[in-house]
């Protein structure tokens, strides 16, 4: 397996593609960023704002989880427009203390009308069995729902702008930065929905599940709007860090000196990293499932943020990327419990879906590589579930 | 160079998508329009749509699902299974395929060719030859009596003007090991037409390993509907081989 | 915005409706001169043979409300809905074109006679950026004939239908534009192209 000859991501990722040299395509696309006019940019921010602004009820939609991306962009929107938007949230079932912590002093300190949504966990739970046994990401339902319910929410209420945080060019290359505006439903099948729209789980889960009582319409929240609805309802998209340089340590900084936004730890994943993908339970687990087909973590993935950015030597990334990547969470067991699986079910569900090069570890060693890792709220988590 | 075509295969049975081995145990594999819909995003190149039921002589061909499929993509579609005369071929064109695919309709009815050819052109015919093998010989899953030769019933199909040929390998259908490399070999020397190839592709060294002896374009199916791959991983791993991929 | 779509006969009706149904617009399908003059664009489709495609327009009197029409409104020709704007074709004998375009429909003459599949279309003139794609995008392609002219003032773009053989992809000319491919089989470019042709004003 080939590795990227700046960053430590190998040729299993996602999206990359390693050039004729070893390079990838993000970290070709870094130098891109050092071209573009942010002070123009910055004017066509200001420009599109006045265009949205005071036509409706809300002047947009800020999509929201409580991480560090949505709180800065609502925080910066706020702040610098003064927008007054609706903030609206999906919600997994799987959002950790801290995330809720950090959620009510950003709403209570910002003054914004917030709007959190749960689906049925009965049915999210057999999404998660399906879509882990069909794509080996077991993520379906939030992949969907994060993308679909605020789009969903904006065409119920009338609101025609979705103001999204980071563009989706610094940590893959679908698309490159000249991109704006773009929301569109090639993007969420292209990207977002693992090939499954909602219609289609549906069918599936009723086909593994024939006496359970489900109709179409319990899985609304997860339909994205057609290409027509989107037109017709004239609903846009802006990304805020197509129009800002987004710099994720200065943003984070921003979020904790003004607005009490605390980090966490997250399972596989060196300390100092307390302030990504701090939201979810299953965060451990999904990482976890990356490594098993992928080869490479999330410490991988973020080393080569600080890589690319010059905050980081290979060769540190490297030892970091040992210490951490690879390690069986903690979470697995709870995971596990509410799928109803054993280890070796899971192990052998995941084997099916391992990327070529990359080969699975084998099953001994599956069983003995524990994290050592053990989140302070986990005890918590089992509470919640069972 | 032309690009390298990745053509989803699905299976329609009772209005919905299904995906089986070697034509059997079929288990659900999507709503139609929207895993087509997915499909398009992912950058396939075209699709091909077969009605299982229909081919099987159940019923007709499900055009509902056809309609409503066209309607909410863009991509280029081919639509068969059980179609046995022109109104038949008339009706899915003008619900939006563009191309029909015929194989046991040609083995009794050949003229069905030149009648679709005078309104809609050869392009429009994709002819289907379903390969199995018995005792390490190759015949057509048709001919029951095992007498007619493949290679001179593609002949006298092109003879009659269909634009492009079809071949699946029914042995290896659903089964991931690869497709049979020496009987594609010889059938790309001697035909001349655009081929598409069909039946046991799990993953892409299989499709470099096809690329490699000739053939530019390939039908999938369970690769797709059962593993994490989708349409435009495939075509990023193919393109980071070197191979003309469009994106 | 009034978009009409020509009905005659020719098959991918369904596909170029659907296409504009989801960029938000309601088609009307034309079948009789007398709406055409209340349109704000036409469209024309194009599958099948272009004798039988001419001889249906002037049995059903439909060439002069299309000129008419032409004159001060803009008009997109797809495929066959293209070459009949020419002068001659040759398909199935020698047909008379609308003769907007200075040109002759001819077969293709490469190894294959068919151009089926999707090919890269290199735009002159900064029309891939007007239209918002990237130069050599693909678009897709099913015919076996072809618009050959000596005035190449209004080709804006090509395609390769093999190594020295070029066709033209797209053409301008007043407020005609044609394509050969087709816009409405090109996933997410021939929406695109379509949306490019909604908001077009002639310059």
């Amino acid at each position: 397996m080939e590795f990227c000859k700046k960053c430590v991501i190998p040729e299993t990722a996602e999206t990359n593609i390693l050039d004729s040299s070893n390079i990838c395509s993000v970290c070709k696309q870094i130098d891109k960023k050092k071209k573009i006019n942010w002070k123009e940019r910055k004017i066509k921010l200001d420009n599109l704002i006045s265009k949205y602004k005071n036509h409706s009820s809300y002047d947009c939609i800020v999509p929201f989880s409580g991480g560090k991306d949505s709180v800065f962009t609502l925080y910066y929107l706020v702040k610098n427009y003064q927008i007054k938007p609706l903030v609206v949230r999906f919600d997994h079932h799987f959002l950790r203390n801290k995330v809720c912590q950090n959620t009510e002093k950003v709403i209570n300190k910002l003054g914004v009308d917030f709007l959190n949504i749960k689906t049925n966990f009965e049915i999210v739970k057999k999404t998660m069995v399906e879509s882990l046994i069909r794509r080996g990401d077991f993520c379906w339902h939030c992949h969907v729902g994060i993308a679909a319910l605020p789009i969903r929410t904006a065409i119920e209420k009338k609101i025609s702008l979705l103001f999204y945080g980071e563009p989706s060019a610094e940590y893959a290359s679908f698309y490159s930065y000249e991109d704006e505006e773009v929301l569109n439903v090639e993007k969420f099948n292209k990207t977002t929905n693992l090939g499954i729209n909602a219609e289609d789980m549906y069918q599936m889960i009723k086909e593994r599940y024939p006496k359970l009582n489900i109709k179409l319409d319990d899985f609304k929240s997860y339909m994205f709007p057609s290409q027509r609805e989107l037109k017709i309802n004239n609903i846009n998209a802006l990304y805020l860090g197509n129009y800002i340089p987004w710099d994720v340590k200065k943003q984070v900084k921003i979020i904790k000196e003004e607005l009490g936004w605390e980090g966490d730890e997250v399972e596989g994943v060196p300390p100092e990293y307390d302030y990504e993908k701090i939201e979810c339970m299953m965060q451990g687990v999904r990482d976890y499932i990356k490594f098993l087909k992928r080869g490479f973590g999330r410490t991988s993935h973020l080393v080569s943020i600080d890589i690319r950015n010059k905050r980081l030597s290979r060769e540190k990334g490297e030892d970091l990327v040992k210490m951490y990547d690879g390690k069986k969470p903690h979470s697995l067991g709870i995971f596990l419990k509410l799928v109803n699986m054993n280890e070796k079910e899971f192990y052998e569900i995941i084997k099916k879906h391992v990327v070529l090069p990359h080969k699975i570890k084998n099953y001994e060693d599956f069983l003995k590589s524990d994290s050592n890792i053990k989140p302070r709220d986990l005890d918590n988590w089992e509470k919640k579930f069972f | 160079m032309s690009f390298i075509r990745i053509i989803p295969s699905l299976l329609l049975s009772k209005k919905k998508l299904v995906k089986g081995k070697n034509f059997t145990n079929h288990i659900n594999a999507g709503y139609p329009s929207t895993t087509c819909l997915a499909l398009e995003s992912q950058k396939c190149d075209e699709i091909i749509l077969i009605d299982l039921d229909s081919y099987k002589n159940i019923q007709c061909p499900d055009f509902s699902s056809l309609s409503e499929i066209s309607k909410i993509i863009s991509t280029p579609l081919t639509f068969g299974g059980g179609i046995k005369n022109i109104e038949q071929a008339k009706k899915a064109f003008k619900l939006g395929a563009d191309k029909i695919y015929l194989s046991q309709t040609l083995f009794n009815n050949k003229d069905i060719i030149s009648k679709i050819k005078k309104i809609f052109g050869s392009q429009s015919i994709v002819a289907g030859i379903n390969i199995i093998t018995h005792n390490q010989k190759n015949y057509l899953l048709e001919d029951k009596e095992k007498k007619i030769d493949i290679f001179e019933h593609i002949k006298s199909l092109i003879k009659c003007g269909v634009g492009e040929i079809k071949i699946t390998y029914v042995n290896n259908e659903g089964t991931n090991k690869g497709m049979n490399l020496d009987l594609s070999k010889k059938i790309i020397s001697i035909i001349d037409l655009p081929i598409i190839f069909e039946g046991g592709l799990g993953n892409v060294e299989q499709i470099i390993d096809m690329i490699k002896i000739g053939a530019n374009s390939f039908a999938i199916g369970s690769m797709i509907i059962f593993k994490d791959y989708n349409i435009y991983k495939i075509k990023q791993h193919l393109f980071n081989k070197g191979y003309k991929v469009r994106f | 915005m009034k978009v009409g779509i020509l009905d005659y006969n020719a098959c991918n009706l369904s596909s170029v409706f659907s296409s504009l149904y989801r960029l938000g617009i309601n088609p009307v399908v034309i079948n009789k001169s007398e709406i055409i003059p209340k349109m704000d664009k036409l469209i024309i489709p194009g599958v099948g043979a272009a004798k039988n495609c001419i001889d249906y327009l002037k049995y059903n009197s439909l060439i002069e409300p299309i000129k008419v029409f032409l004159a001060n409104k803009p008009v997109l020709g797809i495929c066959l809905g293209m070459q009949i704007f020419a002068k001659k074709l040759y398909e199935n004998g020698l047909s008379e074109g609308i003769g907007h375009i200075d040109g002759e429909v001819k077969k293709l003459n490469t190894k294959i006679n068919f151009n089926i599949g999707w090919k890269e279309v290199k735009f002159f003139k900064k029309i891939d950026k007007e239209i918002k794609i990237e130069n050599l995008s693909s678009f897709y392609y099913c015919h076996s004939y072809y618009l050959s002219s000596k005035k190449n003032d209004y080709c804006v773009g090509i395609s390769y239908v093999e190594k020295n053989s070029e066709i033209p992809a797209i053409i301008f000319k007043d407020n005609f534009i044609g394509t050969q491919f087709h816009p409405e089989k090109s996933q997410i470019n021939g929406n695109k192209f379509l949306e490019f042709f909604l908001n077009w004003k002639r310059n």
